[in-house]
């Protein structure tokens, strides 16, 4: 999570506003690089660290056997259960 | 038809989709009311965030803005969608499984009773500026498109809000803004679309617009401005840095966009559903950079060296003219309009940088339809924000408020009916605002994220990532980032101060955000750490498994499921 920190800082802050002028020096396509990423390339960038996250996380949760469906369907299962006595 | 009748056939259409919605989903209880009963598939819940966020500034006014002040645009594109990346890494996921309401009952709940009420009045003080610029746009589209005066606009753009949020509240504004979101995105693209197709003959304006760009940046170098696409010719550098930092950290501090990540099902959900909501949101925000490249070349193009008497026989210049937001005037009475960067001989006295997007595709001279559509996606962008605000304002009343502090004994069908009862007094707020609006909307909305960032994020970052953060540090925290921040704007604004170092008014909030952490920790740190009931509670928030009050997850991944 600290990396995809680093990177979000890296291109919204570092390489948009910091180095804006520097990158405009290369092209993509006949837009100047820097520009570009200011008005596309740190959005798409954004999308993809989320992305990123997302699909680490759940590779995580399933490592350590979490299904929060199945708790919830659990949850229900026993408040159906303590209906009455002590829930 | 003309661009009259497709446009009312456009907003009736539309309306009359959000009504039915609202018929379909009325909340029947309170947690319906606020959270949509907490079960919004991720989908639909990233594209009622996107439309939730989406507002009359980023659909009408957005590219306005990118094309008038070129680069320096950037600041608003990287910092209304790269906040989303703080959202969803470091608030999202924890704030679901912490799973309450609102904002303010994080806040409570993990500081004090004392924070509760600073964050309330945070939260309402936010969202109502931002409400009073929902209804302006919804204002403007219609005195211009419905031949209505701004008044009426506005209480029938009411009248369609009070409906469905009083009657459905969080459920009902959920499922209408997942259509809202349908139609703004689809108005906005079509006509970047043809108009990509028109100028370049390559219809994905996102790879077509850097042929035009070259050319713009051509023109306005020849006219005597700088190059469109030069870096600083709007900010300067540190106001570039200081202004994306704000809005992002501002973005993620928002609190009707944070509280959408409690209408989702579980913490896994609401991780996806900030996923689908960037997702949304960028395709709109990838299309708006393209769309204000080429509108301010169509301007250019069809106003610079045109003939006065030419010019006044376009319809779009005769009745953009009419509601006072465009105006030409043939200085040297030269019989042609000359745009010049010098006030003294341009001749484009005004074209207001909210028109670019509705006039654009009148401008490229699109078929009426889709200027009748544009329309109704800029009151679909207008309204899904609206009350998405106005639900943050009735729950911070009614239940932060009213509930948790004042009448702890409310009954569950009392507590609904305070909910709407709340929700109307706040329609009817946010109405009068858009009828007689303070003259400084503009103003005020860089302030509310100033103000959001000075205040929200860092109490609520540290209220999961440090357990020793506690009350005294986080109240301290709050008033000294609101302070700093307000004083500073108020002076710039009203005080006739001159900036410190040159910093900006809206880059202002960032500086007082990082005083708001420092404050918080240094008194944090001077008093005696909070209760093992909380640090426990942060714990529990943090690590993964069970949602809260569930049951531990090794007790749950034994039970077949």
């Amino acid at each position: 999570m600290a990396t995809l920190l680093a990177i979000w800082a890296l291109v919204s802050l570092g390489a948009s506003t910091l180095a804006v002028d520097w990158l405009n020096n290369a092209n993509i396509g006949n837009v100047p690089l820097g520009f570009w990423m200011g008005q596309q390339g740190s959005i798409i960038t954004f999308v993809t660290l989320i992305a990123i996250y997302v699909w680490r996380m759940e590779k995580l949760d399933e490592s350590y056997g979490i299904d929060e469906e199945a708790q919830l369907a659990a949850s229900a299962r026993s408040a159906a259960r303590n209906a009455g006595d002590d829930a | 038809m003309s661009t009259f009748g497709w446009t009312v056939f456009w907003v009736v259409l539309t309306f009359g989709l959000y009504i039915f919605i609202a018929i379909r989903s009325r909340a029947r209880t309170t947690g319906e009311f606020y959270v949509a009963g907490g079960g919004v598939p991720a989908v639909a819940n990233g594209a009622a965030v996107a439309a939730d966020w989406m507002s009359a500034a980023s659909f009408i006014s957005m590219a306005g803005l990118v094309a008038f002040q070129g680069y320096g645009g950037a600041v608003f594109l990287m910092g209304w969608t790269g906040g989303y990346v703080l959202l969803a890494l470091l608030l999202a996921p924890y704030l679901r499984k912490f799973g309450k309401y609102t904002v303010p009952d994080f806040v409570g709940d993990r500081y004090s009773d004392g924070a509760r009420v600073v964050a309330v009045v945070a939260a309402i003080f936010v969202s109502l500026t931002y409400v009073a610029g929902q209804m302006r746009g919804v204002g403007v589209v219609f005195s211009r498109f419905l031949e209505v005066g701004v008044t009426t606009g506005v209480l029938i753009g009411m009248a369609v809000v009070l409906f469905y949020a009083v009657l459905g509240g969080m459920k009902g504004i959920t499922w209408t803004q997942v259509a809202q979101f349908s139609v703004l995105i689809v108005a906005y693209l079509i006509p970047a679309v043809a108009i990509a197709a028109n100028l370049t003959g390559n219809p994905i304006p996102q790879l077509s617009f850097g042929e035009i760009l070259t050319r713009l940046d051509g023109i306005q170098t020849d006219l005597g401005f700088d190059a469109y696409s030069d870096p600083f010719s709007f900010y300067e550098r540190r106001n570039l840095f200081l202004i994306t930092a704000t809005l992002m950290v501002g973005t993620a501090g928002l609190p009707h966009v944070i509280v959408r990540f409690y209408t989702t099902r579980t913490v896994k959900a609401a991780r996806r559903s900030a996923l689908f909501a960037l997702f949304f949101i960028s395709i709109l925000y990838l299309t708006a950079p393209a769309i204000g490249v080429f509108a301010k070349f169509n301007v250019i193009d069809t106003v610079h060296n045109a003939s006065v008497s030419e010019l006044n026989e376009i319809e779009w210049v005769q009745s953009w003219s009419d509601t006072g937001l465009l105006a030409i005037e043939d200085k040297n009475g030269d019989g042609v309009i000359s745009y010049t960067p010098d006030e003294e001989t341009n001749e484009l006295v005004k074209f207001d940088r909210d028109i670019l997007v509705l006039a654009n595709p009148e401008v490229a001279g699109l078929p009426k339809a889709i200027v009748g559509l544009v329309a109704a996606g800029g009151l679909a962008a207008a309204l899904s924000t609206a009350s998405g605000l106005l639900l943050v304002i009735s729950s911070s009343i009614a239940h932060d408020l009213i509930y948790k502090m004042l009448w702890k004994d409310a009954t569950e069908p009392q507590r609904l009916l305070m909910g709407r009862v709340a929700m109307f007094g706040a329609v009817c707020v946010a109405g009068y605002f858009g009828v007689n609006p303070p003259g400084f909307v503009g103003e005020v909305v860089a302030l509310a994220f100033g103000l959001a960032a000075a205040s929200f994020f860092p109490v609520l970052v540290f209220g999961i990532f440090w357990k020793r953060a506690n009350a005294p540090g986080a109240i301290a925290g709050m008033l000294v980032g609101l302070t700093t921040a307000s004083v500073y704007m108020y002076m710039l604004i009203w005080g006739g101060m001159e900036p410190w170092f040159g910093v900006n008014k809206a880059g202002v909030g960032i500086i007082s955000a990082v005083l708001n952490a420092i404050t918080l920790v240094v008194v944090s740190l001077m008093t005696p750490p909070p209760s093992q009931e909380l640090q426990d509670l942060v714990e529990d928030v943090r690590y993964p498994g069970a949602l809260t009050g569930v049951g531990t997850s090794s007790q749950v991944s034994t039970e077949p499921a």
